[in-house]
């Protein structure tokens, strides 16, 4: 029995490693391919990405000042990393794994493009391959859609209608609602469907902190099929508590700037500065007297 | 012994000697080889020293909480036991308070040797906020320097006009210097009354100063939150510590003046005695803190304070740390128990051991708490985990002791050790209780 939990332990442990060796990607997603040529736009707008999400791991292509942490982040300019065909790094970066992180919610398919085109820089024997696409029309060129508060039922609605009467479905469209925080988007409800009627409504909590008057931003989400979201509305509703942020630095407090100490301190310095300074002044006043009382003939 | 004995003999030792001379020309030269390193480290910046990122506070800063200490003793033989009528302390008062102007002002430097950019030192008094304990301290230690220099000059006031009518064969210079100092002294009713009660305020006035400035010095560490510092006794832990290291150092300096100075009818056997006495009462009181300080801590063992203190009691620091507690205190407190140990040559020695034990103590408080901070230390180059003073490093810290020693030599020398006055009036009021006793 020891010896099977032994090996059972061993071979968990293997398996674990061989895990963390291989990234496995699907078939069907290694064969994706941008669906744009790289040129050096792409590479730019890549560049300023990768500077802003990828650098504080993967460090800078080709200096090796990755990050040392289990499994190592490969360094772009590495033969490993460029060995990945453009599907496989689309892949890796929407899906991310262990500590790299899943790019889906925060990056959108294009972004993530950008920066493939961006770290091909480094693989001078790269050819990519591409297939233009056909200028697939954004969401908003193709239906209209009327985003409103009800006040009383607290609830977002959205209603979607085709621009042209012709084609587009209205049901079954993904929508999620967000609301803008300091850090990021908080999702508001779950993200639904929209009805056969292209409704979709949202309920929103009662106690969503607004700003100074209760103002909150908030942004409306359609994903395609892949799970990319694109922002499709973007409006500023009263639907929050109005809430004042009180800044910590102004009030007097022992970790503030010296203009904003607590005003028992600055006495209790100065008095005692103060007090020990004149009696020394005394002292020397005392000093003075007895040089006047003596005779300078000794 | 007649007045006049008393006063020549307390007096001989003010003619500047050849030793002297050459005692001085060593300090000097040690002095101007320790500048050399200090001026490598002005030229080059702190990467010369040992201090990295993770110890970023090393020699120097110990060096200055031992010095703040050691200068506390003026405080201890001039105020506490002066105030309170004890009469032993007469011959070594002046003794304490030149070691603690000589230490207080050097600690001073000791923390501009521990600038990268002193010439920004002036930034503390702009821009200081007065919530910054280090503000406090710059302070504090100014006050303290002063008010210490006060202590040694006013009861040195008599004593400059009796040396300046007993000593013919001074040189000019010398004789001009008491005679300015002496502030026409007559010793007149007013004037003694005056100086009596100038000397009485101060002393009165250095207590709360002197316990100020060491509590501050502790405050530097006890305000932050890290193992080791984060403790709510730091202040009384660091004082009672101070009255050790001072009583210490005027164990050597009395040792050393009464054979070179030949003052051996003064500095009495029973004034050893008394002061073995005395290192006895505050080690048995910093022991007391010490257990407090380790004990506490190491029987709750939060996991934090568990690396800190493990590294001390068996780890990379156990040595030191053990030869601190046992050597440099138990041990001595031990052995002053027994009356042949409280005579000079044994004190002397005792005391030396206590002196080092103090010194090693405060880099043990200093450096090993940093070695162990709260966030692991991480992908840094390996000499950052630990900390070991670099040869620059310890030549300016050797400056700064020949700093003290230099400052000590010329006031011993310069001015008279023992102070005659009150050596003369203690004398009268002694004859004058006699007879009385005799009449009665």
């Amino acid at each position: 029995m020891r010896k099977k939990i032994f090996l059972i332990a061993i071979l968990s442990c293997l398996s674990f490693s061989t895990f963390a060796q291989e990234w496995v990607v699907p078939d069907d997603k290694k064969k994706i391919t941008a669906p744009f040529k790289f040129d050096s736009e792409h590479q730019k707008k890549g560049e300023e990405i990768y500077n802003k999400t990828c650098v504080s791991c993967h460090g800078h292509p080709g200096q090796g000042d990755f990050a040392k942490l289990n499994p190592i982040p490969k360094d772009p300019a590495s033969k490993e990393y460029q060995t990945n065909t453009d599907g496989d790094l689309f892949f890796k970066i929407s899906e991310g794994r262990v500590l790299m992180p899943s790019f889906k919610n925060t990056l959108k398919a294009v972004d993530i493009w950008d920066l493939i085109s961006y770290v091909r820089i480094f693989n001078k024997d790269y050819v990519q391959v591409y297939t233009e696409s056909k200028a697939e029309s954004s969401f908003s060129s193709k239906y209209s859609i009327k985003v409103t508060f009800a006040q009383d039922e607290k609830k977002v609605k959205i209603k979607i209608l085709p621009t042209h009467k012709d084609s587009a479905v209205i049901e079954g469209i993904t929508m999620s609602l967000y609301a803008k925080r300091y850090f990021g988007m908080l999702q508001i409800d779950k993200s639904k469907r929209t009805d056969q009627n292209g409704n979709v409504s949202f309920t929103l909590p009662t106690d969503l902190p607004g700003d100074s008057i209760g103002n909150v931003n908030i942004k409306l989400n359609v994903a395609d099929a892949a799970g990319f979201e694109e922002t499709v509305s973007d409006t500023t509703f009263k639907v929050g508590i109005p809430t004042i942020h009180k800044n910590l630095l102004d009030n007097r407090a022992m970790w503030n700037v010296r203009s904003k100490a607590p005003i028992w301190l600055i006495l209790a310095y100065s008095g005692a500065v103060l007090t020990v300074l004149s009696v020394i002044l005394y002292i020397l006043w005392i000093l003075a007297q007895i040089r006047k009382k003596g005779s300078p003939g000794i | 012994m007649t007045e006049n004995k008393i006063i020549q003999d307390l007096l001989q030792s003010v003619k500047l000697s050849k030793g002297f001379y050459v005692w001085m020309t060593f300090l000097t030269i040690s002095l101007f080889v320790c500048l050399y390193a200090y001026y490598l480290q002005l030229t080059t910046g702190l990467g010369v020293t040992g201090l990295k990122d993770y110890v970023s506070w090393g020699l120097y800063i110990a060096n200055f909480v031992f010095f703040v200490a050691s200068s506390l003793v003026g405080m201890l033989i001039s105020s506490v036991l002066g105030l309170s009528g004890q009469k032993w302390i007469t011959p070594i008062g002046r003794m304490a308070e030149i070691i603690a102007l000589a230490f207080a002002a050097v600690a001073g430097l000791v923390i501009v040797s521990d600038m990268g950019r002193p010439e920004r030192l002036a930034y503390v008094f702009i821009h200081g906020r007065f919530q910054s304990p280090i503000l406090w301290d710059v302070t504090v230690v100014t006050v303290y320097v002063i008010i210490s220099l006060l202590l040694f000059y006013i009861p040195l006031i008599p004593d400059l006009s009796i040396a300046y009518k007993n000593r013919n064969d001074l040189p000019k210079w010398q004789k001009n210097l008491y005679k300015i100092l002496s502030l026409n002294w007559v010793g007149n009713d007013e004037q003694v009354h005056l100086l009596h009660k100038a000397i009485r305020i101060l002393l009165i006035l250095v207590v709360p100063v002197a316990l100020a400035i060491h509590t501050v010095t502790s405050w530097l560490f006890a305000v932050t939150p890290r193992s080791g510092w984060s403790s709510t006794i730091f202040g009384p832990y660091f004082v009672t510590g101070a009255f050790v290291t001072g009583v210490a150092s005027v164990i050597i300096s009395m040792y050393i003046f009464r054979n070179i100075y030949n003052l051996k009818d003064y500095i009495k056997d029973i004034h050893f005695d008394k002061i073995g006495k005395l290192l006895v009462l505050v080690s048995l009181v910093y022991l007391y803190f010490n257990i407090n300080e380790f004990l506490v801590p190491s029987y709750r063992m939060p996991k934090h304070e568990a690396v800190h203190l493990h590294s001390l009691f068996t780890g990379s620091h156990a040595f030191m740390f053990w030869f601190v507690q046992l050597v440099g205190l138990v041990i001595p407190i031990i052995l002053l128990l027994f009356k042949p140990f409280r005579k000079p040559f044994p004190l002397l020695i005792i005391g030396i051991l206590v002196f080092i034990g103090a010194w090693l103590k405060r880099y043990l408080i200093v450096i090993p708490t940093q070695e162990h901070p709260f966030l692991p230390i991480q992908y840094v180059p390996e000499n950052f985990t630990f900390y070991v003073p670099t040869i620059t490093e310890i030549a300016i810290t050797l400056g700064s002791f020949v700093l003290v020693l230099m400052i000590i030599s010329v006031l011993s020398k310069v001015f008279p050790l023992i102070p005659i006055h009150e050596t003369l009036t203690e004398r009268k009021q002694d004859e004058s209780t006699i007879t009385k006793k005799d009449t009665q």
